[in-house]
């Protein structure tokens, strides 16, 4: 039931205005590394986004049964599971909210999960790696946020 | 063996990249970046703790805590750190109780060097 709740709300970023009062759009940083979390968290609050972090995949399951998020950062390793694990359970959730993949894995790693998550019909960014790239990160959720923007003007003109 | 740091390594890195601090006071300001740093080192100090008290045999454990030492410190600008643990990483499923004594005291004693410059650099 829960799940099927989320698979209803998540990746609709114009249904939070349409229920009143518009909500600033969510960041979930899946990290198991709390200090990537509070930079992650810098980051996109910078970005515009609020945000919100967990350290295991438990926690990021937990955190998008009971919210939409308009965005997702996705570590590849998380304590006893993997990355590719919260993909699973994101696809479960019928999710389209942007991924955004990054993770000190090597390349081939973070673009293998990139395609799994693509062959899910997830709408998977192009990974980072760490050290992260700040600066480019940060452009990228700006510009997520923007087209977020966007599709909600289409919304309401329509 | 007295120490697990190459040649290479040593010669290629830095302790401390001041480039990163700068770019994150930048991009975030000096509150937030500061606040992040005493996040990252109280991380870092908890995950030399657990490789600690972990045994040579406790390979993905090993791996675990060096992989996410190897992407923090990167990320926090202590290349040679972020080097040497992903040496571990490497090493760990077939490190042998002397390469990993000698690779956690590398590790520790580069980590040690970073955190002084840091405060070095930052005050």
């Amino acid at each position: 039931m829960a799940e099927d709740q989320t698979a209803q709300t998540m990746g609709d970023p114009g249904r939070a205005s349409r229920r009143g009062g518009r909500q600033p759009d969510s960041l979930l940083v899946i990290d198991d590394d709390l200090s990537i979390c509070t930079m992650l968290e810098k980051i996109g609050e910078k970005a515009g986004f609020a945000v919100k972090h967990a350290v295991s995949l438990e926690e990021a399951t937990a955190l998008l049964r009971m919210q939409q998020f308009a965005c997702i950062t996705l570590d590849l390793g998380l304590g006893a599971n993997s990355g590719v694990e919260m993909l699973h359970i994101l696809a479960g959730m019928g999710c389209t909210t942007p991924i955004i993949i990054i993770s000190a894995s090597q390349r081939s790693m973070r673009d293998f999960a990139a395609e799994i998550g693509d062959r899910m019909r997830l709408d998977i960014r192009p990974p980072f790696g760490k050290p992260i790239d700040f600066v480019k990160l940060k452009a990228t959720l700006v510009e997520i946020k923007e087209m977020l923007n966007l599709q909600r003007r289409a919304d309401s003109a329509a | 063996m007295s120490t697990v740091v190459s040649p290479a390594i040593a010669a290629s890195t830095s302790d401390f990249d001041n480039g990163t601090f700068e770019t994150l006071v930048a991009e975030l300001g000096l509150e937030d970046t500061l606040q992040m740093f005493s996040v990252f080192f109280t991380e870092a100090d908890k995950r030399l703790t657990r490789l600690r008290e972990l045994s040579f045999e406790n390979r993905k454990a090993i791996q675990h805590e060096a992989h996410g030492l190897k992407g923090s410190a990167g990320n926090f600008g202590l290349p040679r750190v972020s080097e040497l643990a992903a040496s571990l990483e490497q090493d760990a499923p077939t490190i042998t109780p002397a390469r990993y004594q000698a690779a956690l005291q590398s590790l520790e004693a580069g980590y040690a060097t970073a955190r002084e410059r840091f405060v070095s650099v930052v005050g």
